[in-house]
C-alpha cells in the first residue's frame, strides 16, 4: 500500500476510532487506515509506516492535537494533518491554522456534514501529488509572478479583511482586476498594497474583457515603485526606546495619524522578553515624553504577552486604555508596536475602532 | 447521527476552564474579592493582577493618568478599571455569541 493513501486516525475513544475507520474506508480512493490511540504511539508509529494523512482529535489527554501536531511538523514536514475540533471556536481555529494545521472540522453531526467531511478528506489524500503550503510566507507578487511564468490562466480572488478583490490572468498574462471601485490598473496597485489576506484560485475567465494592456512586469515594477513612494516618516524609537529615530513605515499609518482624534502616533520595535526586567523608563526620559510614554507602551505589551502565554489567552492582539488627558491605543503592526495617542472626547468605543485600525494598517 | 460525537462523562468535555468573572485587588495586589472560576489557579489569577497594577503604576509614572485598561487577547478580554491603586478586573471570555454581541449597536 503507497504511503499516499494510508490515513492514520488518533484518538483516544476507542469506540469513536472504529466509527472513524469505518467512515473513511468507504472513500472511493480506498485507502488504509491506521489507528492509535494517543500521541506517542502515533509518533512512534509514524516513525516506521509512511502515511499520508493524519486525522486527529483535539480534545486528548497527554498531549493534545495541536501538540502533537507541532512534533509531527518537524519530524514530518510532508504529513497533512487534519484537526478535529469538538465546536467551531473561532479562536482555536485561528489558532489551529496558524500553527500550519491543514483542515480544521469540527465534527460532523449529520449525514451532510460527514459526506463534506469524506470528501474533503478523499480531495486531502487525492492531492497529494504536489503542491506548497506556507503559501502565507509569500507575498501577492509572488504569487503573481508564479502564475505569470507559468503560463497559467487563473482568477486570483484575495481577501484582507472585510475587502475582496480580484486579479484576472490568462495565458500568463495579467488582464485585468477589481476592487470595491476600482478596476483595471488602479486596482491591481491596490491590491499590491496588501500585505496579508488569504486567496483563492478560481477557475480561468478566459472571455474576460481586457482592461490592462501592460505587461505583468511592468505592473509590478510600478507597484513596487508606488510603494516606496507611499511610505512615510513617522516617530519611531529603537529596541531601548531610548533614542529617537526616523524610520519609514507604511502610509497607511500615517493617514491613521492624521485622522480626527489623534493627537500622536508612535512606534518602535516589539520588546523581547529578555528586555521586560528593565521597565524603569530611560534615565533620558522625561515624564510625559513621548519618550516615556513609548517605554511604557512597549512594557506593558511585553508583560502582557508574556501574561497572556503563561495562561493560554492566545494572542495578544491590542492594548486600550482610557486616560484622564489622553486614551491611549497599541497593536501590533508586523514587527512594530504601534502606540496611538488619542484625544480624551473620544469614547471608548472609538478608542477600540482607531486601534483596530492599527491591526488592519 | 451522531458518528463522530463521543460519550463521555460531562466534566471530560470543558478541557480548558471558561475565564469569566472579575476580582478585584487592592494597592498591594491582594485579592479582596473574586468570582473567577477556582479552576484558574490563584497563582495565575495573582500574575495577571500584577501586570494590570504594574501596567497603570507605570503609566502614572509616565504622566499617563489611565482609569481604565482594555487588552485583548485572541480568547479572552480583559477589563480593568483603577481603584485607588487597586483595581477592579473583569474577564471576559471570547464566543462566537459575545464577538456577535459586541458588534450589534447599543441602543440607548
Amino acid at each position: 500500500m503507497p504511503s499516499t493513501h494510508r490515513i492514520l486516525l488518533l484518538d483516544d475513544d476507542v469506540d469513536l476510532l472504529d466509527r472513524y475507520r469505518k467512515a473513511l474506508e468507504t472513500m472511493p480512493t480506498r485507502p488504509e487506515i491506521v489507528t492509535c490511540t494517543s500521541g506517542a504511539k502515533a509518533l512512534a508509529l509514524l516513525e516506521s509506516t509512511p502515511v499520508a494523512l493524519m486525522v486527529s482529535d483535539f480534545d486528548m489527554p497527554g498531549m493534545d492535537g495541536l501538540q502533537v501536531f507541532s512534533i509531527v511538523r518537524r519530524r514530518f514536514p510532508k504529513l497533512r494533518y487534519v484537526v478535529m475540533m469538538p465546536t467551531s471556536d473561532p479562536a482555536m481555529r485561528s489558532r489551529a491554522y496558524s500553527a500550519g494545521v491543514d483542515l480544521v472540522w469540527e465534527k460532523p453531526a449529520s449525514d451532510e456534514d460527514l459526506a463534506l467531511f469524506q470528501s474533503c478528506i478523499e480531495g486531502l489524500v487525492d492531492n497529494f501529488g504536489g503542491g506548497f503550503r506556507g503559501i502565507q510566507h509569500k507575498s501577492l507578487v509572488d504569487l503573481v509572478q508564479l502564475e505569470c511564468l507559468s503560463q497559467s490562466s487563473s482568477v486570483l480572488k484575495l481577501e484582507h479583511g472585510t475587502n475582496c478583490g480580484r486579479i484576472w490572468i490568462n495565458g500568463g498574462e495579467v488582464i485585468d482586476a477589481e476592487v470595491a471601485n476600482l478596476e483595471g490598473e488602479p486596482a491591481f496597485s491596490e491590491l499590491m498594497r496588501w500585505k496579508a489576506g488569504s486567496f483563492e484560485m478560481l477557475p480561468a475567465e478566459p472571455d474576460r474583457h481586457r482592461r490592462i494592456d501592460v505587461s505583468w512586469q511592468a505592473l509590478l515594477l510600478d507597484s513596487a515603485q508606488a510603494a516606496d513612494e507611499q511610505l512615510a516618516e513617522i516617530s519611531t524609537y529603537d529596541a531601548e526606546g531610548t533614542h529617537r529615530v526616523t524610520e519609514a513605515l507604511p502610509s497607511r499609518l500615517s493617514e491613521i495619524e492624521t485622522a480626527a482624534g489623534v493627537e500622536f502616533l508612535l512606534s518602535g520595535a516589539l520588546p523581547l522578553p529578555s528586555e521586560l526586567r528593565a521597565a524603569t523608563p530611560p534615565p533620558d526620559a522625561a515624564a510625559g515624553s513621548d519618550t516615556a510614554v513609548f517605554q511604557w507602551a512597549r512594557t506593558t505589551w511585553g508583560n502582557l504577552e508574556a501574561v497572556g502565554r503563561k495562561l493560554g489567552l492566545g494572542p495578544l492582539r491590542q492594548i486600550e486604555g482610557i486616560g484622564l488627558q489622553r486614551h491611549v491605543g497599541m497593536s501590533a503592526v508586523e514587527q512594530n508596536l504601534v502606540c496611538l495617542g488619542l484625544n480624551r472626547s473620544l469614547s471608548p468605543a472609538e478608542v477600540r475602532e482607531k486601534t483596530k485600525q492599527l491591526s488592519a494598517a | 447521527m451522531s458518528l463522530f460525537s463521543k460519550s463521555r462523562p460531562p466534566s471530560r468535555q470543558p478541557k480548558e476552564p471558561c475565564l469569566k468573572g472579575a476580582f478585584t485587588i487592592d494597592a498591594r495586589g491582594r485579592f479582596i474579592s473574586s468570582t473567577v472560576p477556582a479552576s484558574f489557579s490563584a497563582a495565575l489569577q495573582k500574575e495577571l493582577a500584577g501586570a494590570v497594577l504594574k501596567a497603570f503604576r507605570e503609566a502614572q509614572a509616565a504622566q499617563l493618568t489611565l482609569t481604565e485598561l482594555v487588552f485583548e487577547f485572541g480568547g479572552l478580554r480583559v477589563t480593568a478599571k483603577e481603584m485607588r491603586g487597586g483595581a477592579i478586573v473583569f474577564l471576559h471570555p471570547k464566543t462566537p455569541e459575545s464577538q456577535q454581541a459586541a458588534a450589534e449597536p447599543i441602543s440607548t
